[in-house]
């Protein structure tokens, strides 16, 4: 073996561009080496000797699943809280003699609090106190609940702090009581098969698909206005250029300005989507700031922690919102997949080849959810059959 | 939650964590938990003990954080710290004592019967291998994974292994050099092509 020999090898090993050939090839890295090779067939042996080497260090490795990932985290946060309570619990005590004794120093009261309004929200944690149960529930600031038994709730938030509900034909108005606290968070659980609408204090209004949870102020005060989101969401965000409006997911965050547009992120789904219909948003993930533009798609995959943009028919995302659902060559795996959220129903097929049969068509979703399989069934070489609570698909 | 970081911006999201912000906090857990893991695994193959380092690391620097100094390197940074965590862990006495580092093991097995392995012949080429990781020193085996799994440049190594520079690449290359005494002297060829191999004898 020559001197030049050893270099080559070492060369190879320590090449970024080459690193990467062997552990995520893509058909743009295999071109790459393969022509590569085609010029330099003499270093051919040396090649085959680094990338053996290489995947030969690689293998074997023990990994955290993502569910161990998640479950380590929450270890490390209930230790973490367990150990600020006492913390937490003096502050507050503080807090509250202040009122009592000292009226005196109420200015630095004040300062105390909305510097407390300026720290991060933890909705992870004012979510997971509310488990969705069958009915659309409202939870207050005070912690009381409404809960709505009707298919839908409209919600709307006046700037007089006055809260509108209607269900159906009837609507309710009542004061929202006012609390010490700057900030009043609400949160609406909509369960499957139901949904609701909420317009905001800013005149921002959200539609909330079955199976989701928004977490939001009563009132928007501050530099920014700010929503938490789990499941899907379309959004018709009111202009206000010196409020810039950010809806928090879990692992995304959007930034917009004034605009229409969509987000799926359920917790049970690989992927977040975004589905910009009119204006401009920013998102940012833990690795990435992307910036979208109107009829565009992004797709966040929860694992690699990757996003892809790519363009789209934003109908197909957004029509739920008005009772339709548009589908442009879906999978039959992904329609499933929303109808069962949108009718709360389970549905099963026998055979999987099923699942990856495509359909084309619009479907009413105000009608109920047997007549919807009657239509597919009457397009797609389809039957269903009722058992329960559960559909079951065959192919004819 | 509320991402705003770039990825090479280490610096600033390490500022955020020490001021108090709980997003920087769990953006540093979730840029570095996979490979703390895998690292700490080389030590022990107790993997309920390594998450439990992972743990008390991440506890660690909760508790400490508004004393901490400002690092431009995170990962540098806890894997230095799951290190010495793991090796206290295992060695009780070393509290009191110095470490002697020559001591510590690290298990790197080169597994033959991984199902990505898709010929034969690759399975006992992977078995050579194995045989040539076997004869070398639990150093040289840390070296060689910190620099291509880890993907640390040779002065973050050198950190890690508490070496000087010229060091840990020496221990890279005489380690890589046994390695390869492992290779067959006929010729076998692959490719990849979309992520499998295929093969040509010659």
């Amino acid at each position: 073996m020559t001197p030049s020999d050893e270099q080559n090898k070492v060369d190879f090993i320590h090449n970024p561009h080459f690193v990467e050939w062997v552990t995520k090839p893509t058909d743009e890295l295999n071109q790459f080496w393969e022509a590569y090779l085609s010029e330099n067939p003499s270093r051919k042996k040396e090649l085959d000797h680094a990338r053996f080497l290489l995947k030969g260090l690689l293998i074997n490795e023990h990994s955290l699943t993502e569910a161990e990932v998640l479950a380590l985290w929450d270890k490390i946060e209930k230790t973490k809280s367990s150990r600020n309570t006492k913390v937490i619990w003096l502050k507050r005590w503080s807090a509250a003699a202040g009122i009592l004794l000292i009226l005196g120093i109420s200015g630095w009261l004040m300062s105390n609090l909305r510097s407390k309004t300026d720290t991060v929200i933890n909705y992870k944690s004012i979510a997971s106190n509310i488990v969705p149960g069958n009915e659309i529930k409202l939870i207050l600031s005070d912690q009381s609940q409404k809960i709505f038994s009707s298919k839908d709730v409209e919600l709307k938030y006046n700037q007089d702090g006055k809260l509108e509900t209607k269900t159906g034909n009837q609507v309710q108005t009542e004061e929202l009581r006012k609390s010490m606290e700057t900030t009043q968070m609400n949160q609406l659980v909509v369960p499957r098969g139901k949904r609701s609408t909420i317009v905001l204090a800013d005149g921002t209004k959200l539609w909330l698909n079955s199976g989701s949870r928004a977490i939001y102020p009563v009132a928007f005060n501050g530099k920014t206005r700010e929503i938490y989101i789990e499941g899907e969401g379309y959004l018709e965000v009111a202009h206000d250029a010196s409020m810039p409006f950010y809806v928090v997911s879990n692992q995304i965050k959007i930034k917009v300005l004034g605009t229409k547009f969509d987000i799926s992120a359920y917790k049970e789904d690989k992927s977040i989507s975004v589905v910009l219909v009119e204006g401009s948003v920013q998102a940012t993930t833990a690795t990435e700031n992307l910036v979208m533009k109107p009829n565009q798609i992004l797709n966040y995959e929860k694992l690699t922690q990757r996003s892809t943009i790519a363009k789209a028919n934003v109908l197909e995302y957004v029509s739920w919102k008005d009772g339709w659902m548009l589908c442009n060559k879906e999978q039959i795996k992904s329609i499933t997949t929303k109808l069962s959220r949108y009718y709360d129903v389970k549905i099963s097929y026998n055979d999987l080849n099923l699942s990856n049969m495509t359909l084309t068509g619009k479907l009413d979703l105000k009608s109920n959810c047997e007549e919807v399989f009657k239509v597919i069934c009457a397009t797609a070489p389809l039957k269903y059959q009722v058992i329960g609570h559960e559909i079951f698909l065959t192919k004819k | 939650m509320g991402l705003e970081y770039e990825v090479n911006s280490d610096t600033l999201l390490w500022n955020d964590f020490i001021k108090g912000n709980e997003d920087a906090f769990q953006v540093i857990y979730n840029k570095h938990v996979r490979s703390l893991f895998k690292y700490g695994c080389h030590f022990t193959p107790d993997e309920a003990h390594v998450k439990d380092c992972i743990h008390d690391i991440f506890i660690d620097l909760a508790k400490y954080r508004s004393g901490l100094g400002a690092t431009n390197n995170i990962k540098l940074y806890l894997f230095k710290s799951l290190k010495r965590k793991i090796i206290k862990s295992l060695d009780k006495s070393a509290i009191f004592g110095s470490i002697d580092t020559e001591q510590i093991p690290f298990h790197y097995a080169i597994s033959t019967e991984d199902d990505l392995l898709d010929t034969e012949s690759e399975q006992l080429r992977f078995q050579q291998l194995d045989k040539a990781m076997a004869t070398l020193s639990p150093r040289q085996k840390e070296a060689i994974y910190l620099k291509f799994v880890s993907d640390l440049s040779y002065e973050e190594l050198s950190k890690v292994m508490e070496l000087n520079y010229q060091s840990a690449r020496n221990l890279v290359f005489r380690g890589l050099e046994k390695l390869r005494e492992s290779f067959p002297k006929n010729l076998f060829l692959f490719f990849l092509r979309s992520g499998k191999s295929w093969q040509v004898t010659g």
